[in-house]
Protein backbone atom coordinates (compact mmCIF):
# COMPACT_ATOMS: atom_id res chain seq x y z
CA UNK A 1 0.00 0.00 0.00
CA UNK A 2 2.73 2.47 0.77
CA UNK A 3 4.27 2.05 -3.01
CA UNK A 4 0.43 3.53 -4.53
CA UNK A 5 0.93 6.17 -2.05
CA UNK A 6 4.96 6.56 -2.85
CA UNK A 7 3.60 6.70 -6.83
CA UNK A 8 0.98 9.12 -6.41
CA UNK A 9 3.07 11.51 -3.90
CA UNK A 10 5.14 11.70 -7.43
CA UNK A 11 2.62 12.04 -9.52
CA UNK A 12 1.86 14.87 -7.20
CA UNK A 13 5.76 16.54 -7.16
CA UNK A 14 5.66 16.41 -10.89
CA UNK A 15 2.69 18.17 -11.46
CA UNK A 16 4.11 21.08 -9.29
CA UNK A 17 6.94 20.98 -10.64
CA UNK A 18 5.49 20.89 -14.34
CA UNK A 19 4.98 24.29 -15.78
CA UNK A 20 2.25 23.34 -17.81
CA UNK A 21 0.39 21.42 -15.45
CA UNK A 22 1.18 24.22 -12.36
CA UNK A 23 -0.12 26.99 -14.96
CA UNK A 24 -3.15 24.68 -15.91
CA UNK A 25 -4.16 24.15 -12.13
CA UNK A 26 -3.79 27.27 -11.10
CA UNK A 27 -5.89 28.84 -13.77
CA UNK A 28 -8.78 26.13 -12.99
CA UNK A 29 -8.19 27.38 -9.15
CA UNK A 30 -7.97 30.88 -9.87
CA UNK A 31 -11.41 30.68 -12.16
CA UNK A 32 -13.42 28.72 -9.48
CA UNK A 33 -12.13 31.70 -7.08
CA UNK A 34 -13.79 34.12 -9.38
CA UNK A 35 -16.76 32.29 -10.63
CA UNK A 36 -17.85 31.33 -6.85
CA UNK A 37 -17.25 35.07 -6.04
CA UNK A 38 -19.32 36.95 -8.65
CA UNK A 39 -21.83 33.78 -8.33
CA UNK A 40 -21.94 34.64 -4.73
CA UNK A 41 -22.71 38.46 -5.40
CA UNK A 42 -25.10 37.99 -8.18
CA UNK A 43 -26.95 35.48 -5.94
CA UNK A 44 -27.07 38.03 -2.95
CA UNK A 45 -28.28 40.54 -5.33
CA UNK A 46 -30.75 38.84 -7.06
CA UNK A 47 -32.16 37.26 -3.64
CA UNK A 48 -32.66 40.90 -2.25
CA UNK A 49 -33.83 42.33 -6.08
CA UNK A 50 -36.54 39.36 -6.21
CA UNK A 51 -37.46 39.31 -2.21
CA UNK A 52 -38.14 43.03 -3.09
CA UNK A 53 -40.17 42.55 -6.10
CA UNK A 54 -42.38 40.19 -4.23
CA UNK A 55 -42.40 42.49 -1.88
CA UNK A 56 -44.04 45.29 -4.29
CA UNK A 57 -46.11 42.43 -6.08
CA UNK A 58 -47.74 41.38 -2.83
CA UNK A 59 -48.66 45.29 -1.76
CA UNK A 60 -50.15 45.79 -5.26
CA UNK A 61 -52.23 42.89 -5.10
CA UNK A 62 -53.07 43.87 -1.54
CA UNK A 63 -53.62 47.55 -2.14
CA UNK A 64 -56.42 46.84 -4.69
CA UNK A 65 -60.17 47.58 -3.63
CA UNK A 66 -62.88 45.40 -2.48
CA UNK A 67 -63.29 43.04 -5.56
CA UNK A 68 -65.26 40.24 -6.39
CA UNK A 69 -62.84 37.36 -5.94
CA UNK A 70 -63.65 35.92 -9.69
CA UNK A 71 -62.35 39.40 -10.55
CA UNK A 72 -59.15 39.37 -8.48
CA UNK A 73 -58.21 36.12 -9.72
CA UNK A 74 -58.39 37.52 -13.31
CA UNK A 75 -56.45 40.91 -11.88
CA UNK A 76 -53.63 38.40 -11.25
CA UNK A 77 -50.55 38.17 -9.29
CA UNK A 78 -46.70 38.40 -9.68
CA UNK A 79 -44.86 35.61 -7.97
CA UNK A 80 -40.72 35.54 -8.02
CA UNK A 81 -38.97 32.84 -7.58
CA UNK A 82 -36.05 33.19 -4.59
CA UNK A 83 -33.03 31.28 -5.19
CA UNK A 84 -31.99 28.93 -3.10
CA UNK A 85 -29.18 28.60 -0.86
CA UNK A 86 -27.18 26.53 -2.93
CA UNK A 87 -27.27 29.12 -6.67
CA UNK A 88 -24.15 29.97 -5.25
CA UNK A 89 -22.80 27.34 -6.43
CA UNK A 90 -25.37 26.25 -9.22
CA UNK A 91 -27.70 28.83 -10.60
CA UNK A 92 -30.03 25.98 -11.75
CA UNK A 93 -32.34 26.91 -14.61
CA UNK A 94 -33.56 29.96 -13.81
CA UNK A 95 -31.68 31.69 -16.66
CA UNK A 96 -33.23 29.40 -18.94
CA UNK A 97 -36.51 29.09 -17.96
CA UNK A 98 -37.26 32.54 -16.02
CA UNK A 99 -37.77 33.59 -12.54
CA UNK A 100 -40.93 35.16 -12.02
CA UNK A 101 -44.62 33.95 -13.50
CA UNK A 102 -47.91 35.78 -13.83
CA UNK A 103 -50.53 33.91 -12.05
CA UNK A 104 -54.15 34.55 -13.29
CA UNK A 105 -57.47 33.07 -13.79
CA UNK A 106 -57.95 30.57 -16.72
CA UNK A 107 -54.85 30.75 -17.98
CA UNK A 108 -51.36 29.34 -17.65
CA UNK A 109 -48.97 31.42 -18.58
CA UNK A 110 -45.02 30.48 -18.47
CA UNK A 111 -42.32 31.99 -16.86
CA UNK A 112 -40.60 34.88 -17.87
CA UNK A 113 -37.75 37.04 -17.31
CA UNK A 114 -35.34 34.59 -18.45
CA UNK A 115 -31.65 35.60 -18.76
CA UNK A 116 -30.97 33.77 -22.26
CA UNK A 117 -34.19 34.96 -23.97
CA UNK A 118 -32.68 38.86 -23.32
CA UNK A 119 -28.61 37.84 -24.44
CA UNK A 120 -27.43 36.25 -27.49
CA UNK A 121 -28.17 32.65 -27.96
CA UNK A 122 -25.70 31.39 -25.94
CA UNK A 123 -27.69 28.10 -23.51
CA UNK A 124 -27.25 28.09 -20.09
CA UNK A 125 -23.34 29.22 -20.59
CA UNK A 126 -24.00 33.04 -20.79
CA UNK A 127 -22.35 33.30 -16.86
CA UNK A 128 -19.88 31.05 -15.69
CA UNK A 129 -20.98 29.34 -12.36
CA UNK A 130 -18.97 27.15 -10.59
CA UNK A 131 -21.00 24.57 -11.39
CA UNK A 132 -20.09 24.89 -14.93
CA UNK A 133 -16.11 25.00 -13.90
CA UNK A 134 -16.90 21.59 -12.08
CA UNK A 135 -18.97 20.17 -15.29
CA UNK A 136 -16.84 21.35 -18.11
CA UNK A 137 -13.59 22.55 -17.35
CA UNK A 138 -12.43 20.47 -14.13
CA UNK A 139 -13.13 17.14 -16.32
CA UNK A 140 -11.15 18.64 -19.20
CA UNK A 141 -8.21 18.94 -16.82
CA UNK A 142 -8.31 15.82 -14.98
CA UNK A 143 -8.62 13.88 -18.36
CA UNK A 144 -5.41 15.89 -19.83
CA UNK A 145 -3.75 14.98 -16.60
CA UNK A 146 -4.69 11.78 -16.44
CA UNK A 147 -3.74 10.89 -19.88
CA UNK A 148 -0.48 12.18 -19.76
CA UNK A 149 0.02 10.19 -16.44
CA UNK A 150 0.84 6.84 -18.67
CA UNK A 151 1.77 8.16 -21.58
CA UNK A 152 4.47 10.04 -20.45
CA UNK A 153 5.98 7.00 -18.38
CA UNK A 154 6.41 5.55 -22.10
CA UNK A 155 7.68 8.33 -23.90
CA UNK A 156 10.28 9.13 -21.40
CA UNK A 157 11.20 5.20 -21.30
CA UNK A 158 11.09 5.33 -17.64
CA UNK A 159 8.09 2.63 -17.60
CA UNK A 160 10.47 -0.05 -17.59
CA UNK A 161 12.66 1.07 -14.98
CA UNK A 162 9.55 1.50 -12.72
CA UNK A 163 8.58 -1.94 -13.62
CA UNK A 164 12.18 -3.49 -12.88
CA UNK A 165 12.01 -1.92 -9.56
CA UNK A 166 9.52 -4.70 -8.39
CA UNK A 167 6.26 -2.91 -8.76
CA UNK A 168 3.46 -4.48 -10.84
CA UNK A 169 1.23 -2.83 -13.21
CA UNK A 170 -1.80 -3.17 -10.73
CA UNK A 171 0.14 -1.00 -8.00
CA UNK A 172 1.46 1.74 -10.76
CA UNK A 173 -2.18 1.54 -11.84
CA UNK A 174 -3.44 2.48 -8.30
CA UNK A 175 -0.93 4.80 -7.83
CA UNK A 176 -1.57 7.09 -10.70
CA UNK A 177 -5.23 6.69 -9.96
CA UNK A 178 -5.07 7.65 -6.36
CA UNK A 179 -3.14 10.79 -7.61
CA UNK A 180 -5.70 11.62 -9.62
CA UNK A 181 -8.32 10.73 -7.02
CA UNK A 182 -6.67 13.22 -4.81
CA UNK A 183 -6.36 16.15 -7.13
CA UNK A 184 -10.36 15.54 -8.03
CA UNK A 185 -11.01 15.69 -3.69
CA UNK A 186 -8.76 18.81 -3.47
CA UNK A 187 -10.21 20.76 -6.09
CA UNK A 188 -13.60 19.84 -4.75
CA UNK A 189 -12.75 21.73 -1.51
CA UNK A 190 -14.24 25.28 -2.49
CA UNK A 191 -17.42 23.52 -3.76
CA UNK A 192 -17.64 21.96 -0.24
CA UNK A 193 -16.66 25.53 1.77
CA UNK A 194 -19.62 26.69 -1.00
CA UNK A 195 -21.79 24.22 0.31
CA UNK A 196 -21.40 25.21 3.77
CA UNK A 197 -22.19 29.04 3.07
CA UNK A 198 -25.37 27.46 1.66
CA UNK A 199 -26.07 25.48 5.09
CA UNK A 200 -25.26 28.57 7.00
CA UNK A 201 -27.93 30.37 4.45
CA UNK A 202 -30.38 27.84 5.34
CA UNK A 203 -30.08 24.95 2.95
CA UNK A 204 -30.19 21.48 5.00
CA UNK A 205 -27.00 19.54 5.46
CA UNK A 206 -28.20 16.10 3.64
CA UNK A 207 -29.01 18.00 0.40
CA UNK A 208 -25.75 20.24 0.32
CA UNK A 209 -23.03 17.13 1.01
CA UNK A 210 -25.48 15.79 -1.29
CA UNK A 211 -24.24 18.35 -3.74
CA UNK A 212 -20.58 17.52 -3.04
CA UNK A 213 -20.92 14.29 -3.27
CA UNK A 214 -22.75 13.84 -6.51
CA UNK A 215 -19.85 16.63 -8.19
CA UNK A 216 -17.56 13.82 -6.53
CA UNK A 217 -18.81 10.90 -7.69
CA UNK A 218 -19.03 12.65 -11.38
CA UNK B 1 24.95 -24.72 -8.13
CA UNK B 2 21.92 -22.96 -9.56
CA UNK B 3 22.20 -20.60 -12.52
CA UNK B 4 21.44 -17.15 -11.32
CA UNK B 5 20.13 -16.46 -14.94
CA UNK B 6 19.39 -18.87 -17.12
CA UNK B 7 17.70 -18.72 -21.07
CA UNK B 8 17.10 -22.11 -22.51
CA UNK B 9 15.82 -21.93 -25.92
CA UNK B 10 14.83 -18.75 -25.80
CA UNK B 11 12.74 -17.21 -29.05
CA UNK B 12 11.19 -13.45 -28.63
CA UNK B 13 8.65 -12.11 -31.44
CA UNK B 14 8.55 -8.07 -31.45
CA UNK B 15 6.03 -6.54 -33.90
CA UNK B 16 5.64 -9.90 -35.09
CA UNK B 17 8.74 -10.42 -35.96
CA UNK B 18 11.43 -12.65 -34.23
CA UNK B 19 13.71 -10.87 -32.58
CA UNK B 20 15.45 -13.80 -30.57
CA UNK B 21 15.65 -17.54 -31.95
CA UNK B 22 16.96 -20.23 -29.86
CA UNK B 23 19.31 -18.62 -27.37
CA UNK B 24 20.37 -19.97 -24.55
CA UNK B 25 23.34 -19.04 -21.87
CA UNK B 26 23.28 -19.23 -18.03
CA UNK B 27 25.01 -16.74 -15.67
CA UNK B 28 26.21 -17.68 -12.57
CA UNK B 29 26.53 -16.06 -9.28
CA UNK B 30 30.09 -14.47 -9.32
CA UNK B 31 30.39 -14.42 -12.99
CA UNK B 32 29.96 -11.82 -15.45
CA UNK B 33 28.43 -12.45 -19.24
CA UNK B 34 28.04 -10.33 -22.03
CA UNK B 35 26.09 -10.11 -24.98
CA UNK B 36 27.89 -8.55 -27.60
CA UNK B 37 26.43 -7.92 -30.85
CA UNK B 38 25.35 -5.38 -33.27
CA UNK B 39 22.45 -2.84 -33.28
CA UNK B 40 19.40 -5.06 -33.66
CA UNK B 41 20.98 -7.97 -32.83
CA UNK B 42 18.33 -8.61 -29.93
CA UNK B 43 20.51 -7.77 -27.29
CA UNK B 44 17.70 -5.21 -25.16
CA UNK B 45 15.16 -7.67 -25.84
CA UNK B 46 17.44 -10.23 -23.43
CA UNK B 47 17.08 -8.23 -20.98
CA UNK B 48 13.58 -6.84 -21.21
CA UNK B 49 12.68 -10.56 -21.30
CA UNK B 50 14.73 -11.59 -18.29
CA UNK B 51 12.10 -8.49 -16.64
CA UNK B 52 9.46 -10.08 -17.90
CA UNK B 53 8.51 -6.79 -20.32
CA UNK B 54 8.43 -9.35 -22.71
CA UNK B 55 7.13 -12.89 -23.43
CA UNK B 56 9.22 -15.36 -25.02
CA UNK B 57 7.25 -16.51 -27.85
CA UNK B 58 9.19 -20.04 -26.88
CA UNK B 59 11.53 -21.18 -24.17
CA UNK B 60 11.97 -19.72 -20.88
CA UNK B 61 14.05 -17.24 -18.73
CA UNK B 62 14.88 -18.47 -15.23
CA UNK B 63 16.25 -16.28 -12.42
CA UNK B 64 17.58 -17.92 -9.68
CA UNK B 65 15.74 -21.14 -10.72
CA UNK B 66 12.48 -19.82 -11.19
CA UNK B 67 10.45 -19.20 -14.49
CA UNK B 68 10.00 -15.16 -14.29
CA UNK B 69 6.67 -16.05 -15.89
CA UNK B 70 5.63 -17.99 -12.43
CA UNK B 71 6.87 -15.31 -10.22
CA UNK B 72 7.63 -11.99 -11.89
CA UNK B 73 7.48 -10.01 -8.72
CA UNK B 74 10.19 -11.91 -7.33
CA UNK B 75 11.99 -12.04 -10.23
CA UNK B 76 12.12 -8.14 -10.14
CA UNK B 77 12.86 -8.10 -6.18
CA UNK B 78 16.51 -9.62 -6.97
CA UNK B 79 17.24 -7.90 -9.53
CA UNK B 80 18.82 -4.09 -10.66
CA UNK B 81 18.40 -2.97 -14.31
CA UNK B 82 20.91 -0.41 -15.76
CA UNK B 83 18.21 0.29 -18.64
CA UNK B 84 19.99 2.47 -21.82
CA UNK B 85 20.58 5.98 -22.01
CA UNK B 86 19.75 6.04 -18.02
CA UNK B 87 15.99 6.99 -18.49
CA UNK B 88 15.39 8.64 -14.88
CA UNK B 89 12.72 11.30 -14.14
CA UNK B 90 14.23 14.89 -15.31
CA UNK B 91 12.70 17.38 -13.15
CA UNK B 92 14.14 15.56 -10.03
CA UNK B 93 17.78 15.66 -8.74
CA UNK B 94 19.96 12.49 -8.56
CA UNK B 95 19.12 12.14 -4.89
CA UNK B 96 15.20 12.36 -5.20
CA UNK B 97 15.44 9.96 -8.41
CA UNK B 98 17.38 7.80 -5.98
CA UNK B 99 15.18 7.61 -3.12
CA UNK B 100 11.95 7.47 -4.98
CA UNK B 101 12.73 4.10 -7.19
CA UNK B 102 14.72 2.45 -3.75
CA UNK B 103 11.08 2.92 -1.89
CA UNK B 104 9.54 1.64 -5.06
CA UNK B 105 11.77 -1.48 -4.72
CA UNK B 106 11.27 -1.18 -1.16
CA UNK B 107 15.08 -0.72 -0.51
CA UNK B 108 15.54 1.95 2.23
CA UNK B 109 18.45 3.94 1.82
CA UNK B 110 19.06 7.23 4.47
CA UNK B 111 20.75 10.09 2.74
CA UNK B 112 24.72 8.86 3.19
CA UNK B 113 23.78 5.48 1.98
CA UNK B 114 22.69 7.44 -1.09
CA UNK B 115 26.06 9.67 -1.02
CA UNK B 116 27.87 7.13 -0.56
CA UNK B 117 26.98 5.48 -3.70
CA UNK B 118 27.37 9.18 -5.87
CA UNK B 119 30.79 9.09 -4.40
CA UNK B 120 31.41 5.58 -5.83
CA UNK B 121 30.29 6.46 -9.07
CA UNK B 122 31.85 9.62 -9.44
CA UNK B 123 29.01 11.76 -9.34
CA UNK B 124 30.01 15.45 -8.01
CA UNK B 125 29.10 16.62 -4.97
CA UNK B 126 27.52 20.27 -5.85
CA UNK B 127 25.11 18.19 -8.95
CA UNK B 128 23.29 15.77 -6.81
CA UNK B 129 20.50 18.67 -5.68
CA UNK B 130 20.18 19.50 -9.35
CA UNK B 131 17.45 18.71 -11.42
CA UNK B 132 18.53 15.84 -14.10
CA UNK B 133 17.10 17.83 -16.83
CA UNK B 134 20.42 20.11 -16.36
CA UNK B 135 22.92 16.78 -16.53
CA UNK B 136 24.46 15.30 -18.99
CA UNK B 137 24.27 11.94 -20.84
CA UNK B 138 27.23 10.76 -18.62
CA UNK B 139 26.19 12.30 -14.85
CA UNK B 140 22.64 10.59 -15.97
CA UNK B 141 24.03 7.21 -16.44
CA UNK B 142 26.53 7.70 -13.37
CA UNK B 143 22.94 8.11 -11.24
CA UNK B 144 21.47 5.05 -13.08
CA UNK B 145 24.64 3.29 -11.94
CA UNK B 146 24.25 4.45 -8.18
CA UNK B 147 20.49 3.52 -8.04
CA UNK B 148 21.82 -0.29 -9.43
CA UNK B 149 24.19 -0.14 -6.63
CA UNK B 150 21.81 0.89 -3.82
CA UNK B 151 19.26 -1.77 -4.96
CA UNK B 152 21.87 -4.02 -3.84
CA UNK B 153 20.51 -7.18 -5.46
CA UNK B 154 22.53 -10.42 -6.41
CA UNK B 155 21.38 -10.18 -10.35
CA UNK B 156 22.39 -6.90 -12.24
CA UNK B 157 21.42 -6.28 -15.83
CA UNK B 158 23.04 -3.39 -17.49
CA UNK B 159 22.44 -1.86 -21.22
CA UNK B 160 24.91 -0.06 -22.38
CA UNK B 161 26.37 0.44 -19.31
CA UNK B 162 28.99 2.66 -20.57
CA UNK B 163 27.50 4.26 -23.21
CA UNK B 164 27.86 8.04 -22.75
CA UNK B 165 30.98 8.02 -20.34
CA UNK B 166 34.05 9.37 -20.99
CA UNK B 167 36.79 6.97 -20.89
CA UNK B 168 37.86 7.24 -17.74
CA UNK B 169 34.61 6.87 -16.00
CA UNK B 170 34.38 3.66 -18.26
CA UNK B 171 37.83 1.98 -16.61
CA UNK B 172 36.09 2.96 -13.39
CA UNK B 173 32.79 1.29 -14.89
CA UNK B 174 35.00 -2.08 -15.81
CA UNK B 175 36.60 -1.68 -12.49
CA UNK B 176 33.46 -1.43 -10.28
CA UNK B 177 31.67 -4.46 -12.27
CA UNK B 178 34.42 -6.57 -11.44
CA UNK B 179 34.22 -5.86 -7.78
CA UNK B 180 30.33 -6.29 -7.97
CA UNK B 181 31.28 -9.85 -9.74
CA UNK B 182 33.63 -10.66 -7.19
CA UNK B 183 31.36 -10.07 -4.35
CA UNK B 184 29.41 -12.52 -5.79
CA UNK B 185 26.86 -11.16 -8.06
CA UNK B 186 25.79 -12.40 -10.70
CA UNK B 187 25.94 -10.08 -14.00
CA UNK B 188 24.68 -10.10 -17.41
CA UNK B 189 24.99 -7.28 -19.49
CA UNK B 190 24.69 -6.31 -22.97
CA UNK B 191 26.50 -4.53 -25.56
CA UNK B 192 28.10 -3.51 -28.87
CA UNK B 193 31.36 -2.09 -26.68
CA UNK B 194 34.01 -5.24 -27.79
CA UNK B 195 36.82 -3.56 -25.84
CA UNK B 196 34.76 -3.23 -22.84
CA UNK B 197 33.23 -6.37 -22.50
CA UNK B 198 36.89 -8.28 -23.19
CA UNK B 199 38.36 -6.18 -20.66
CA UNK B 200 35.29 -6.88 -17.72
CA UNK B 201 33.36 -10.09 -19.12
CA UNK B 202 34.23 -14.07 -17.90
CA UNK B 203 32.23 -15.16 -20.91
CA UNK B 204 31.12 -13.18 -23.69
CA UNK B 205 27.96 -14.68 -25.96
CA UNK B 206 27.99 -13.35 -29.47
CA UNK B 207 24.75 -12.57 -30.97
CA UNK B 208 23.84 -11.80 -34.41
CA UNK B 209 20.09 -11.62 -35.66
CA UNK B 210 19.08 -13.23 -32.91
CA UNK B 211 20.96 -15.75 -32.98
CA UNK B 212 23.95 -17.03 -30.47
CA UNK B 213 26.85 -17.15 -33.55
CA UNK B 214 29.85 -17.67 -31.22
CA UNK B 215 31.40 -17.57 -27.22
CA UNK B 216 34.11 -16.63 -25.78
CA UNK B 217 35.50 -17.50 -21.81
CA UNK B 218 38.31 -15.81 -20.22
CA UNK B 219 41.23 -17.83 -20.02
CA UNK B 220 42.65 -18.65 -16.53
CA UNK B 221 44.98 -15.62 -16.81
CA UNK B 222 44.50 -12.36 -18.60
CA UNK B 223 41.36 -11.30 -20.52
CA UNK B 224 39.52 -12.71 -23.54
CA UNK B 225 41.23 -11.60 -27.19
CA UNK B 226 39.59 -7.92 -27.73
CA UNK B 227 41.30 -8.83 -31.40
CA UNK B 228 39.24 -12.56 -31.73
CA UNK B 229 36.11 -11.23 -30.73
CA UNK B 230 36.62 -8.29 -32.99
CA UNK B 231 37.08 -10.51 -36.04
CA UNK B 232 33.84 -12.12 -34.80
CA UNK B 233 32.20 -9.36 -33.91
CA UNK B 234 32.77 -8.18 -37.71
CA UNK B 235 32.34 -11.44 -39.10
CA UNK B 236 36.11 -12.19 -40.08
CA UNK B 237 38.21 -15.21 -39.54
CA UNK B 238 40.99 -14.63 -36.82
CA UNK B 239 44.36 -15.39 -38.14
Amino acid sequence: MSTVFTIAAAEWRLWMRSKSALAALLAVVLIIAATSVLTAVRFTEERHERAHQQEVAEETFLSQPARHPHRMVHYGHYVFRTPPPLAIIDPGVDTVTGQSIFLEGHRQNTAMFADTRASANVGGFKTLSPASVYQILIPLLLIALGHAVFVREREARTLAPLLAQGVSGVTLYAGKTLALAALSAALLTPMLIMSLIGVTSGEAVGVSLAVVAAYGAY
Amino acid sequence: MTAALEAVELSVERSKQTVLRDVSFSVAPGEVYALLGGNGAGKSTALLTFLGLLTPKSGSVRVQGRSVSDDLTAARRVTAYLPEAATLYEHLSAHENLVYFLSLAQAAADRAAVDRALDRVGLQPEARDKRLGSYSKGMRQKVAIALALLRDTPILLLDEPTSGLDPIAIDEFNTLVRSLADDDRAILMVTHDVYGACQVADRIGLLRKGELVGGFDRPAEGRIDTEAVHAAFAGRAVA
